[in-house]
């Protein structure tokens, strides 16, 4: 008996996580009224049917397109080149032995723990030095050397075997190919998870091409949808479904790894 | 062997040179615009950016709001963290399943669902919609982290406790809880400081720039002096901000060391 | 396994969808405007009344400029739609004109609007201004030439012309050896659930690629590869942001 309450109370909770989602996809098809500027539906029952939002998004204001290939560029290069930096950092982190090490791994820690106004400054000071601010390469290259992955990898190896590396060393003496042959694989499932997770980071991101890029053509889907300037509330459902397609196709892909992967998480 | 060791070293540099380039030496040059007058006369003026920025109202309003939004939405977030993952803990076979509505929220743009949340919260006045909206968007994470915890506790220690005498609300006070309070802590110390991150969030529900008082945090003070390009006050808050931020991960880390056993 | 099953699908319509979207959407766009006939305001002549020094009158003509009747449209009847060539396309502006005498189905401006504008004399539905148009039976080779002997500067255009030849001849044979690698690396890596990556669905991707390539470099605005590094920009920003 008192299980059952706890599945029904638990059956209702997960409803209300999903409601949100729901209602967005739900809304999307649905007829909206024109109300420029006010993005609310303008009754939670949707009534009718229409694709008049995916319709004027995708055909009328056709240069979301292009917003929508940025956000793929970018969340996909930041995440390919951020697990490509931090593999060879989190295998140096658990196998060099140098002092200050300790030290140096609570600064990446203490750096992953900044909010992003913290960072943003920096980042824009650095990037205004190198020339680089409203260029596709301003929202790339700091998001590269974000810490959070070294610190997850990190985490993430101390629960490996060790041993093989010894072994290994017999046969070849290049760090990279023992990196590649005999780390990599062990550490696929935190990778994948780091793939999904920072990769949901900043396909969401938003502060980071307000502030660096001024050029609408260079911009990512996310700020446009959620300001949505010039387009209507049953274009911004559209556009909300869409840019959550991605996503979901990711999570399909690798949920079990995410949740396993980023179990490692602790200091 | 230890020239590999010696080889392992280089593969931090491309990870350190990034984070130089683009965090460390950038973050030198914050200090040294805290510290001067403006950016013409480049004169020394050592703490008073700080005090200026002490004394304007909307930092201390933004600051009131950050604290505000530590002190309620976090023991929030954690304890309904809690309480879902041990009843996640129970559930067998298909039930299982319903952690994926939990965590899969972690990972949904925030950007998709604002349209929702602003109809279900239309006309509310009050912070909770964006502390909602922080604690939807931050509870699949605590949640993994606090099953992965609760799934090494050995069913013995339990039976063990039990034939002392130990039962329900008792045995989960006595025995988890002192066992999971690392994971516990961490999990308040991510809460902290993924609560300082809550201006996409916010920045999204409200859509502008300015939102109502209540909502004014921390952030919103540094994103607007951004667009104003006001360097000294941006720079002197960052660092405060930083600072704020170091002590508490300094104090989470050593409080998490401490009750390690 | 299901759920990988369903990611692949949902994987495939989806970016299959964007993609052909992203090639199409501006043609689709295109079919979705209004078409309206246009017809330039040119000088036409005139029957006129000439008195001569006896006194008697003679007939003459003078030319002015005219417009056809149906072009006159609003409840005075002296507005006229005119076809406005923007970076935007061509967009619809209104004129308020003044009007003179009316013969042969044409009628004389006396002001407000100039010779050489394209006037809209009809459209397959409701226009109001501001609104961007495609002008039906409009030759752009007859355009071309038109424009050339007046003298006008069609560098532009001819560069836009040269830029869309130039994209496609690369497309269609960047397609061969992409298609190629693309294949020879699948055969050898795929295996297992990524089977149906295989040859067919893996030659039809490759084109939709190239194509999809083609488009983005032809939607208006910049694109990526093209400007990686914009030389201008950073010197201007340069100097907009220095402390």
């Amino acid at each position: 008996m008192k299980k059952v309450v706890v599945k029904m109370m638990l059956s209702l909770c997960a409803l209300l996580f999903l409601l949100p989602i729901m209602l967005t996809v739900v809304h999307s098809f649905g007829v909206q009224s024109v109300d420029e500027g006010n993005f609310r539906l303008t009754s939670l029952v949707p009534s009718g049917f229409s694709l008049v939002g995916y319709y004027d998004l995708l055909i009328e204001h056709f240069y979301v397109l292009r917003n929508f290939w940025n956000s793929v560029f970018y969340a996909g290069s930041i995440t390919c080149l951020n697990i490509a930096v931090s593999v060879p950092a989190a295998y140096a982190f658990s196998q060099a032995r140098f002092k200050g090490k300790e030290l140096l791994f609570f600064f990446y820690i203490m750096l992953m723990m900044m909010p992003l106004q913290v960072t943003l400054l920096p980042n824009y000071i650095g990037l205004r030095d190198m020339k680089l601010l409203d260029t596709p390469l301003a929202i790339v290259l700091p998001s590269v050397f974000a810490p959070f992955s070294v610190f997850l990898l990190t985490q993430y190896m101390k629960g490996l075997e060790q041993s093989y590396v010894e072994a290994a060393l017999l046969e070849t003496k290049s760090v990279f190919r023992i990196m590649l042959q005999m780390i990599v694989p062990q550490l696929r499932t935190c990778i994948l998870a780091v793939f999904v997770f920072v990769f949901a980071e900043y396909w969401n991101m938003v502060e980071q091409a307000d502030i660096y890029l001024r050029r609408e053509t260079l911009k990512p889907l996310s700020g446009l949808l959620a300001i949505g300037e010039g387009l209507t509330t049953s274009e911004v459902l559209a556009g909300s479904v869409i840019f959550m397609i991605p996503i979901v196709i990711l999570y399909l892909y690798f949920h079990d790894s995410l949740e396993v992967g980023l179990e490692s998480m602790k200091l | 062997m230890k020239r590999y060791l010696l080889k392992c070293r280089l593969l931090l540099i491309p990870s350190l040179a990034g984070l130089a380039l683009f965090y460390v030496l950038p973050y030198v040059r914050v200090i040294y615009y805290s510290l001067i007058e403006n950016q013409f006369s480049r004169r020394f003026v050592g703490l008073q950016n700080y005090v200026k920025v002490f004394q304007n109202e909307y930092f201390r309003l933004a600051l009131k709001n950050s604290l505000l939004l530590i002190a309620t939405a976090v023991p929030v977030l954690v304890v309904t963290a809690f309480l879902l993952s041990l009843l996640l803990l129970k559930m067998k076979g298909y039930w299982k399943l319903l952690r994926i509505a939990f965590i899969f929220p972690m990972l949904v743009p925030t950007a998709s669902v604002v349209v929702v949340w602003r109809t279900l919260f239309d006309g509310s006045e009050s912070v909770w919609p964006v502390y909602l909206l922080f604690i939807y968007k931050n509870i699949g994470l605590l949640i993994i982290l606090l099953s992965a915890a609760f799934s090494t506790l050995e069913g013995e220690v339990y039976e063990a406790a039990r034939l002392d005498g130990a039962y329900g609300f008792a045995l989960h006070r006595k025995i988890t809880l002192p066992l999971i309070s690392p994971t516990l802590l961490f999990t308040i110390l991510i809460g902290v400081v993924y609560s300082f991150k809550v201006f996409r969030e916010s920045y999204l529900y409200f859509g502008t720039s300015y939102p109502p008082d209540h909502s004014y945090t921390l952030q919103y003070y540094m994103n607007n002096h951004f667009f104003k390009l006001n360097y000294q006050n941006l720079a002197s808050a960052a660092v405060m901000t930083s600072l704020i931020v170091a002590v508490i991960v300094v104090v989470g880390v050593r409080l998490q060391k401490k009750f390690t056993v | 396994m299901k759920t990988k099953r369903a990611a692949d699908f949902i994987f495939a319509v989806f970016f299959t969808v964007m993609l052909l979207l992203t090639m199409f959407a501006e043609d689709l766009y295109r079919l979705t405007l209004p078409k309206v006939a246009v017809e330039e305001v040119t000088r036409r002549a005139f029957a006129a009344e000439m008195t001569g020094k006896d006194g008697a009158v003679y007939e003459t003509w003078r030319t002015v400029p005219a417009i056809p009747t149906e072009a006159l449209l609003g409840d005075y009847g002296d507005m006229v739609y005119a076809v406005n060539e923007t970076e935007n396309g061509l967009i619809l502006v209104e004129y308020i004109v003044s009007t003179g005498e009316e013969s042969e189905g044409y009628i004389e401006i006396t002001g407000g609007i100039l010779t050489g504008t394209l006037a809209v004399i009809g459209s397959d539905r409701e226009i109001y201004p501001g609104q961007q148009v495609i002008i039906t039976g409009w030759d752009e080779s007859v355009a071309l030439h038109t424009a050339r002997e007046r003298g006008e500067d069609i560098s532009g255009y001819v560069q836009e012309m040269r830029k869309r030849l130039l994209t496609d001849i690369v497309c269609v044979v960047g397609v061969i050896p992409v298609t190629v690698v693309a294949v020879l690396l699948c055969n050898r890596f795929c295996k297992g659930r990524w089977r149906f990556l295989k040859v067919p669905a893996l030659i039809v991707w490759c084109i939709l690629v190239c194509l999809f390539l083609r488009a983005t470099i032809l939607l208006p605005g910049e694109w990526i590869p093209e400007k990686l590094i914009d030389w201008e920009g950073w010197k201007t920003n340069r100097e907009s942001f220095q402390l």
